[in-house]
C-alpha cells in the first residue's frame, strides 16, 4: 500500500489482526468483528498490492481436523511496514487502544 | 497451487447446502482464472466455520443461519473481483468500444434509438402533465386543510356550486371549526386612464388571501376594515401585473389607480407566481387585481348567488366534524330565511377536489395509456437487442476464449445498451419539452393549472429512471441469459447457439404477440374518442358555428356616459360593422355563447302564484343589444328579438329561450307574460330555441335576454363583446371591424378577436386532447408493433431458410414458400386480435365516462380497429415473407 495513501479503520483492523495470529479470512472476522463482506474485498486488495500474501494450508492439517483445505493469509514485508501506521490509527480511537477482541488462535 | 477438490460435506445441513449452492452460482461471475481457488476458499470457510459452530454446542439451525448469512457477504467479494479490472480506464474502454460498434451498425442503433426516443418522450410528456396538474402541492399554507363550500339544492350534486355572501358569512360567524372563510366572484374591470386595459379580476372577502394562507410581495393584504359598506376602495394586484405594468416600482404602494374611472388605493402585490383557486373562470386567466365587497353582507342579497366560497379548517379539526357544523348552521338559516335557504346545503370539498378531480381520472387513463406505448417500444428494443446479441455470439465466445471475464463482457455489452438509452432518453426529453406546450394549448380550458406544468426536476428524474430501466432489461438482463447459455454453446458452436436462437425466437414471437393486441386496445380506444369528439362538433347548439367573428369592445369610453349616448354609440358602431362587405349582421352581448360563466339570476314571474319557499329558480340572464339574437344564429321561435325600440325610457321588455318559458310558465304561452329580474319588470315580446350555451357537454339552461340599454350597468353602459356573422370571410375581419369602432370612438380598445369556434374548441378541450393523444398513442404503438412484425418474420425466414431451401429444391413454388412464413405472422396477427379484442372489452369501460354518443363496445368501431391493426400486420408480415420465395436452395443448403 502506498504511503501516501489513507489507511481506512477496517485495513487497520485486519492489518493488526492479522499480524497478531489471525490467520484464516473467518478468523479475521471473528477478530476485528467486521462482516465477511467486508473482510473479503478487503483481503484481495491488500493481496492485490503485496500487503499480504496468501497460500493453502497443508493437506495434513485439513485431513486431521475433518475439512477441506483453507487458505492462509500471511503479513509481507510491505505489510510490516504499514502495521506501526494501522497500530497507531487504532491507538487513536477511545476504547479500542490495543486491547484486542481476538480469539485465540488455533495456528 | 489450488487445493484438491473440496471433500464433499459429510453433514446434509439443508442451510449449509443452500450457502455453498449460493456461492457455487456466484463464482460463476468470475473470471475463468479465479473462479476455483475462489469457490475453495468460500466453501472451506462455510464448512469449517458450520463445523466449529457445531462443536462449540450451538444448535443446527443457528449454525445454519450463521453461514447462510456469511455466504451472502460472498456477493461483495465476488463483485470485488468481477469488477476488479473494472476501473475507470476500462469504463471509458467499453464506452468508447460500444459507441464504435453502435456506428458499425446504424440500422440498428437508429431504429433502437428512435424507439426508445419517441416512447420515454410520450412518456415525459405526459408525467409532466400529470406531475404538474394531479402532483405538484398547491403553493398555499398547509393546502390540503382549505376546502370549498360547495352550494347547492339538497339532492342535486349537478350545477354551479355557488353560494350567497350573507350566507357565507353566517357560516364564517357561526361554525366553529372553520379558522376562516372567504368568498370570492368574479369581476371584469378596466384599468382606466392613459392606455386603457381590461383585466381579469375578482372580489373577494378581505381574508381571502388569510384562507389559503400566502403572503404578499410587497406591501400588505386587505384588513376587516377594507370590507363593507363605506369602504375606501382599495386593490391588491398580481405579481405579474406589477412588474409589466408598473416596473415592480415599490412606491406604488399607498398611491391610487383608476380602476373603472374610480381611484383605488393599491395595498399590496401578491406573490409572484400565485395560483387562485381556479373557482371562478376567465377562459383559464388567473385573476389580477382584487378589491374587497363594497357592501354589508347581512344587507346583500340572500338570493343572490354569485359566490363561491372558499375556508380553512381549523387546527386539529377533520371535514366530517367541520360538516355537520356547517349543514347545522345551514338548517339554522333554512329556518330563518326560509324563501332564500330552504332546499339549500353546503358540502365541504378539498379545494385540490374542486380543482383538479374532473381531470384526474382521465389523465391516468391517458397515462395508462401511454405507457403501453413504452411497453411496445421496450418489447421492440429487446427484440433488437436478442437479435443483435445473438448475432455477436461467437465475437462474445472468441473474446471469452481469450480472456474477457463474463464480467467484462457483461459491462460491455451493457455500456452499449447504456449507450443506446442514455440518446435515447435525452432525446426523449427534448421532445417532451417540444410538445407539453402543444397539450396545453390543446387542452383549451380543460386542464386546470396550465401554468404549474413544466419538465422539471421530478420529471427528469422520471425520464432518467425510465432510461435507465430500459438500459438493465435489455442490456443486463439479455447478455446474462446470453452468457449462461454460452457456456453451453462453447461445447458444441452452432447446435448450442441454434437452441438459444430457438428459445429467443419463441420469446420473441410472444412479445410481438402481446404487442399487436396492446395496439389493438389502443387503436379501439382512439377510434372511441375521436367519435366521441365528432360527435361533440355535431351536436346542435342552437348557435351558429361557422362564419360569426367576436370581439370585446372595452376602455374608458363608456364610463362616463348616459344610457342614451351609450346606445346611440353602440348602434354607431353596430351599423358601421353591418355595412362592412360579406357582413350579415351585428349585435352585442355581455356574455358571449360557450364562454364558461354562470350567472343563475333570480327570476320571479309576476302573473304565477309566488314560489313555495325554496323554489325559487334562476335563469341565465344576458344583456344584448338588437341584432345579437340573428348574429348569433339563434332560432326565433315566436314573437319578435330585440329592438333598438326597446331603449331606456321605454317599458321593460325581454327575448326568453324555449326552456326559460317551460320553466316560469309551465303549460301556457311565455309570450306577454312579465317577469321581476335584477329589481326592474320586463315582459316576454319573443321566444328563441335553447341553446346549449356552456357547450356541447352542458346542460341546457334557462336563457333571458334582455336589453342593454334598458339595463345600462350590466348592459350599455359598459364594454360587450360584439359578435358578427356573415360570410366566411368575416372570421378574418377583425382588422376592418377595429377600424369602424376607432372611427366612431377611437377610445375604445377592440381586443380577444376570434371566431366564435374557437370558444366552442376551448368547450370541447378535454375531448379533444384525449383524442388527439390517444391517436397519437395509437399511432405510435401501431408503427412499433409493425416494426415488431418486421423484425420477427425477417427472423422466421432466416431460421427457415434451410427448411423452404429443401422443400424448394423438391419442388415447392415460390408462393409455397411464401406462404408458409405468412402463415406464421397470420398466425402471430390472428392471436393478437384475439387477445386484443378481449382486452378491449374489458378495458374500454375505463372510457366510459370519457365516451359521448357511442358506446365503449361499439361493434363498428371494434371491428374497424381490429380490420386496421389486421391489414397492416399481414402487410408487414408479408414484406418479409416475400424474401422466402427467393431462397436460392443451393445457397441455403450450402450455409452452415
Amino acid at each position: 500500500m502506498a504511503s501516501g495513501q489513507r489507511m481506512t479503520l477496517p485495513t487497520a483492523l485486519m492489518l493488526s489482526a492479522i499480524a497478531e495470529g489471525a490467520r484464516y479470512g473467518f478468523d479475521i472476522m471473528d477478530a476485528t468483528g467486521l462482516p465477511s463482506g467486508t473482510v473479503y474485498p478487503a483481503l484481495r486488495r491488500l493481496e492485490s498490492r503485496d500487503c499480504l500474501r496468501s497460500r493453502w494450508e497443508a493437506a495434513g492439517v485439513a485431513l486431521s481436523a475433518g475439512r477441506p483445505r483453507r487458505r492462509v493469509y500471511e503479513i509481507t514485508k510491505a505489510g510490516d511496514a504499514l502495521l506501526p501506521a494501522a497500530r497507531a490509527k487504532l491507538a487513536a480511537l477511545p476504547g479500542l487502544s490495543g486491547g484486542r477482541v481476538l480469539r485465540p488462535s488455533e495456528g | 497451487m489450488l487445493p484438491p477438490s473440496p471433500p464433499k460435506a459429510d453433514t446434509a445441513d439443508p442451510q449449509l447446502m443452500l450457502a455453498l449452492w449460493f456461492v457455487r452460482r456466484l463464482s460463476l461471475l468470475l473470471p475463468d482464472a479465479e473462479r476455483r481457488g475462489w469457490l475453495a476458499e468460500w466453501n472451506a470457510e462455510l464448512i469449517s466455520r458450520h463445523d466449529e459452530l457445531l462443536a462449540r454446542g450451538t444448535a443446527p439451525g443457528m449454525a445454519g443461519l450463521h453461514v447462510m448469512f456469511e455466504a451472502a457477504g460472498a456477493v461483495r467479494d465476488a463483485l470485488y473481483l468481477t469488477t476488479h479490472g473494472f476501473r475507470l480506464s476500462n469504463l471509458l474502454q467499453d464506452v468508447a468500444l460500444s459507441l464504435r460498434s453502435l456506428r458499425k451498425r446504424p440500422g440498428f442503433t437508429v431504429t433502437a434509438i428512435a424507439t426508445l426516443a419517441l416512447g420515454i418522450g410520450a412518456n415525459t410528456a405526459l408525467f409532466s402533465v400529470v406531475r404538474g396538474v394531479l402532483l405538484r402541492p398547491f403553493p398555499y399554507q398547509e393546502p390540503d386543510r382549505v376546502v370549498q363550500l360547495l352550494g347547492h339544492r339538497a339532492g342535486e350534486e349537478e350545477g354551479s356550486s355557488n353560494v350567497s355572501y350573507p350566507n357565507l358569512m353566517d357560516i364564517k360567524r357561526e361554525a366553529a371549526g372553520l379558522a376562516s372563510v372567504a368568498g370570492l366572484s368574479s369581476w371584469r374591470p378596466a384599468l382606466t386612464g392613459d392606455e386603457p386595459e381590461v383585466l381579469a379580476g375578482a372580489t373577494v372577502s378581505w381574508d381571502y388571501f388569510d384562507v389559503l394562507g400566502v403572503r404578499p410581495a410587497a406591501g400588505r393584504f386587505f384588513l376587516q376594515e377594507n370590507e363593507g359598506e363605506g369602504r375606501e376602495p382599495a386593490v391588491v394586484i398580481s405579481h405579474q401585473l406589477w412588474t409589466k405594468r408598473y416596473g415592480a416600482d415599490p412606491d406604488l404602494m399607498g398611491r391610487t389607480v383608476s380602476v373603472n374611472n374610480t381611484s383605488y388605493l393599491v395595498l399590496g402585490v401578491a406573490p409572484s407566481g400565485f395560483e387562485g383557486p381556479r373557482l371562478i373562470s376567465f377562459e383559464g386567466e388567473q385573476p389580477e387585481i382584487w378589491r374587497t365587497p363594497w357592501f354589508e353582507a347581512a344587507d346583500w342579497f340572500r338570493s343572490g348567488r354569485s359566490w363561491k366560497g372558499v375556508a380553512r379548517l381549523g387546527p386539529g379539526v377533520g371535514r366530517p366534524a367541520v360538516q355537520a357544523e356547517v349543514s347545522a348552521v345551514m338548517s339554522r338559516l333554512a329556518e330563518l330565511y326560509p324563501e332564500e335557504n330552504s332546499d339549500r346545503v353546503i358540502t365541504l370539498q378539498p379545494l385540490r377536489e374542486s380543482i383538479v378531480g374532473q381531470t384526474r381520472s382521465a389523465l391516468y387513463v391517458l397515462f395508462g395509456a401511454v405507457g403501453l406505448v413504452l411497453l411496445i417500444a421496450c418489447v421492440n428494443v429487446a427484440n433488437l437487442f436478442t437479435g443483435r446479441m445473438l448475432e455477436r455470439h461467437d465475437e462474445l465466445l472468441v473474446r471469452n476464449a481469450l480472456g474477457a471475464s463474463h464480467g467484462r463482457l457483461v459491462a460491455h455489452l451493457f455500456a452499449e445498451s447504456l449507450a443506446i438509452s442514455v440518446i435515447g432518453g435525452g432525446l426523449g426529453i427534448l421532445l417532451a419539452y417540444g410538445s407539453v406546450g402543444a397539450i396545453v394549448g390543446l387542452a383549451g380550458t380543460w386542464l386546470p393549472r396550465p401554468e404549474a406544468i413544466a419538465v422539471d426536476g421530478w420529471v427528469l428524474v422520471f425520464s432518467a429512471a425510465i432510461a435507465a430501466g430500459t438500459a438493465v432489461a435489455f442490456g443486463l438482463v439479455p447478455a446474462l441469459r446470453l452468457l449462461r447459455g454460452a457456456r453451453l454453446a462453447a461445447v458444441s458452436s452452432t447446435r448450442g447457439v441454434g437452441a438459444l436462437g430457438r428459445r429467443a425466437s419463441l420469446v420473441r414471437r410472444t412479445l410481438v404477440l402481446g404487442q399487436i393486441a396492446t395496439t389493438v386496445v389502443l387503436v379501439i380506444a382512439a377510434g372511441l374518442l375521436l367519435q366521441t369528439f365528432r360527435n361533440l362538433n355535431g351536436v346542435e347548439l342552437g348557435v351558429e358555428r361557422d362564419g360569426v367573428l367576436t370581439a370585446d369592445l372595452h376602455g374608458a369610453a363608456w364610463w362616463d356616459l348616459e344610457p342614451d349616448a351609450a346606445a346611440a354609440r353602440y348602434r354607431d358602431i353596430l351599423d358601421g360593422v353591418a355595412g362592412l362587405p360579406g357582413v350579415r349582421g351585428a349585435g352585442a352581448i355581455d356574455v358571449l355563447p360557450l364562454a364558461d360563466n354562470y350567472s343563475c339570476d333570480g327570476v320571479t314571474p309576476l302573473d304565477q302564484p309566488p314560489p313555495a319557499p325554496g323554489e325559487g329558480r334562476c335563469a341565465e340572464v344576458r344583456s344584448a343589444t338588437p341584432g345579437v339574437i340573428e348574429a348569433l344564429g339563434m332560432t326565433l321561435v315566436s314573437g319578435r328579438a330585440l329592438e333598438w325600440r326597446d331603449g331606456p325610457e321605454a317599458d321593460g321588455t325581454m327575448v326568453i329561450s324555449e326552456r326559460a318559458g317551460e320553466m316560469f310558465w309551465p303549460g301556457e304561452s311565455a309570450l306577454g307574460k312579465r317577469a321581476e329580474i335584477h329589481s326592474d319588470t320586463f315582459a316576454v315580446v319573443g321566444i328563441v330555441a335553447d341553446v346549449l350555451h356552456f357547450g356541447p357537454l352542458s346542460a341546457v339552461e334557462p336563457m333571458i335576454f334582455l336589453p342593454a340599454a334598458q339595463e345600462p350597468w350590466n348592459g350599455i353602459a359598459r364594454g360587450l363583446s360584439l359578435v358578427v356573422s356573415g360570410e366566411p370571410v368575416v372570421e378574418s375581419m377583425g382588422g376592418e371591424i377595429r377600424a369602424v369602432v376607432g372611427s366612431v370612438e377611437p377610445l375604445i380598445a377592440v381586443e380577444r378577436i376570434r371566431p366564435l369556434s374557437s370558444l366552442l374548441a376551448a368547450t370541447v378541450g378535454g375531448p379533444r386532447l384525449r383524442a388527439t393523444l390517444l391517436a397519437v398513442f395509437a399511432g405510435l404503438a401501431l408503427t412499433l408493433a409493425l416494426v415488431g412484425v418486421v423484425g420477427v418474420m425477417t427472423q422466421a425466414v432466416a431460421r427457415r431458410r434451410r427448411e423452404i431451401g429443401i422443400r424448394i429444391a423438391l419442388g415447392a413454388s415460390p408462393r409455397t414458400a411464401t406462404g408458409l412464413v405468412l402463415g406464421e405472422g397470420a398466425r402471430i396477427t390472428a392471436l393478437g386480435l384475439a387477445l386484443g379484442l378481449l382486452a378491449a372489452a374489458g378495458l374500454t369501460r375505463l372510457l366510459e365516462a370519457f365516451v359521448f354518443g357511442v358506446s365503449p363496445l361499439d361493434a363498428r368501431i371494434m371491428v374497424s380497429g381490429a380490420l386496421l391493426v389486421c391489414t397492416l400486420s399481414l402487410v408487414a408480415s408479408w414484406l418479409p415473407a416475400r424474401r422466402a420465395a427467393r431462397i436460392d436452395p443451393v445457397e441455403a443448403l450450402r450455409a452452415d
